[in-house]
C-alpha cells in the first residue's frame, strides 16, 4: 500500500497493484498449497515418485487483435522427496 | 436367448474421438506486430519479460513433458480471476489451454487470481492425484491494458468505454482507501465504477437482495464479513 500511495504515474501504480496481487495469491498459496500430500498416507496410495508442479504470474487482457499475455513469475517444481528445483530461467530465460 | 444376455450389436452411439492435439507455436514468429506502439510500450515498460498466453503454456508444458507429466497421471489446479476475459479463447488463454492439455481440472479460486478454496480445497485435491502422479497448479490476477497503452484497464465485447481489471483487485485496493486523496477525474471513476462493481460483487456472492441496500442495518452483517475476508488477505 505505501509504494502504491508513492507511486505517481496511474499506469505505473495500475501495474504495481496487479504485482502486489500476485504476491498476495502467491502468500496465501503457499499457505494452501504443498507437496506434503506425497508424504503421508504411504500405505494407502503410493507417491514416491511423484511431484507436483506450480506456475504463478499475472495474466495481461490485451486490448485489441493481439493476444492475451502471462508473464511468469514463478515455475517450479518440489518430488515427492522434497528437492525443489526451480524451473524458470531453463524454461523462460535467465531475464525472466 | 435370454433378455438378459449381451449379443455383439452394432452401437448406434457415436464413437468418441480423442480431442485433436492442441496447435503448436512457432515461439521465435513475431507477436507484438499486432500491437498499436502505445500498447507494445506500455507492455514493455510494466511487464517486460511477459509472451503470449499460449507461448508461455506451450514452453511449460514442453518442460513437465521433459519431466514426465503426462496427461494420464497429471491433474491440474487453477486459481484464476473467473472474469470472463480470462476464459474466452480456448486457442489462447493459457487456463483453457491448460485445462484442454491436462485433461482435468481441479478451480481452486477465485476473485482476482486468490485461491480462496484455501487448505480445504487443496486438502481434496491431492486426495484426488492418481498414485504416483503429479499435480499442476497454475494461478495469479490479471490485468487489462488498452490500446492506448493504460493499464488497469481493457475494452470488453459490446463496451464502448474500457472497464477496470482486474475489478476486485482495483476495488479492494479502493475499499482500503488506496485513492482516497486523489484528484485525477480518471481516478476518480475509475474508484467509483470499482465500487460499484464491487458492490454489485458482495450482493451476488452472499446472495442479498439488493433492494435492501449494502449499506443498510440489514446488510451490514455481509459487509462486515467482506472486510474481514479482505483484512485477513492482505495481512
Amino acid at each position: 500500500m505505501a509504494k502504491l500511495k508513492a507511486t505517481e504515474d496511474f499506469d505505473e501504480r495500475m501495474s504495481t497493484l496487479s504485482y502486489n496481487t500476485f504476491d498476495i495469491s502467491h502468500d496465501y498459496g503457499n499457505t494452501v498449497a504443498s507437496g506434503a500430500w506425497m508424504r503421508h498416507n504411504k500405505t494407502a496410495h503410493l507417491y514416491t515418485k511423484s511431484a507436483w508442479s506450480w506456475i504463478g504470474g499475472i495474466t495481461i487482457n490485451v486490448d485489441g487483435p493481439a493476444s492475451d499475455m502471462f508473464l511468469p513469475l514463478t515455475f517450479g517444481i518440489e518430488y515427492a522427496n522434497g528437492t525443489i528445483v526451480d524451473l524458470m530461467a531453463e524454461t523462460f530465460g535467465e531475464e525472466a | 436367448m435370454s433378455e438378459f444376455s449381451h449379443s455383439p450389436v452394432e452401437s448406434n452411439q457415436p464413437k468418441i474421438s480423442p480431442p485433436p492435439a492442441l496447435q503448436t507455436y512457432d515461439l521465435t514468429a513475431p507477436w507484438k506486430a499486432a500491437m498499436p506502439a502505445a500498447q507494445s510500450a506500455a507492455a514493455t515498460k510494466h511487464f517486460p519479460t511477459a509472451l503470449p498466453g499460449h507461448f508461455i503454456e506451450q514452453m511449460a508444458y514442453e518442460k513437465l513433458t521433459s519431466l514426465g507429466f503426462t496427461e494420464e497421471n497429471t491433474v491440474f489446479s487453477f486459481s484464476s480471476c473467473p472474469d470472463e476475459l480470462n476464459h474466452d479463447s480456448n486457442k489462447e488463454d493459457i487456463t483453457n489451454r491448460m485445462k484442454q492439455r491436462w485433461g482435468e481440472a481441479f478451480p481452486m479460486g477465485g476473485l482476482a487470481g486468490i485461491p480462496f478454496t484455501g487448505k480445504t480445497g487443496w486438502g481434496a485435491f491431492s486426495h484426488h492425484i492418481p498414485e504416483q502422479g503429479n499435480i499442476l497448479a497454475m494461478y495469479g490476477p490479471h490485468v487489462g491494458l488498452t490500446e492506448t497503452g493504460r493499464v488497469g484497464s481493457v475494452h470488453r465485447p459490446g463496451m464502448e468505454k474500457p472497464t477496470t481489471a482486474c475489478g476486485a483487485s482495483i476495488g479492494a485496493y479502493g475499499a482500503l482507501g488506496g485513492e482516497k486523496e486523489s484528484r485525477d477525474p480518471i481516478l476518480q471513476a475509475l474508484k467509483k465504477a470499482a465500487k460499484k462493481e464491487e458492490k454489485e460483487e458482495i450482493l451476488e456472492v452472499v446472495e442479498v437482495d439488493p433492494s435492501r441496500g449494502l449499506e443498510s442495518n440489514s446488510t451490514s452483517e455481509a459487509g462486515e464479513k467482506h472486510d474481514q475476508q479482505l483484512h485477513y488477505i492482505v495481512d
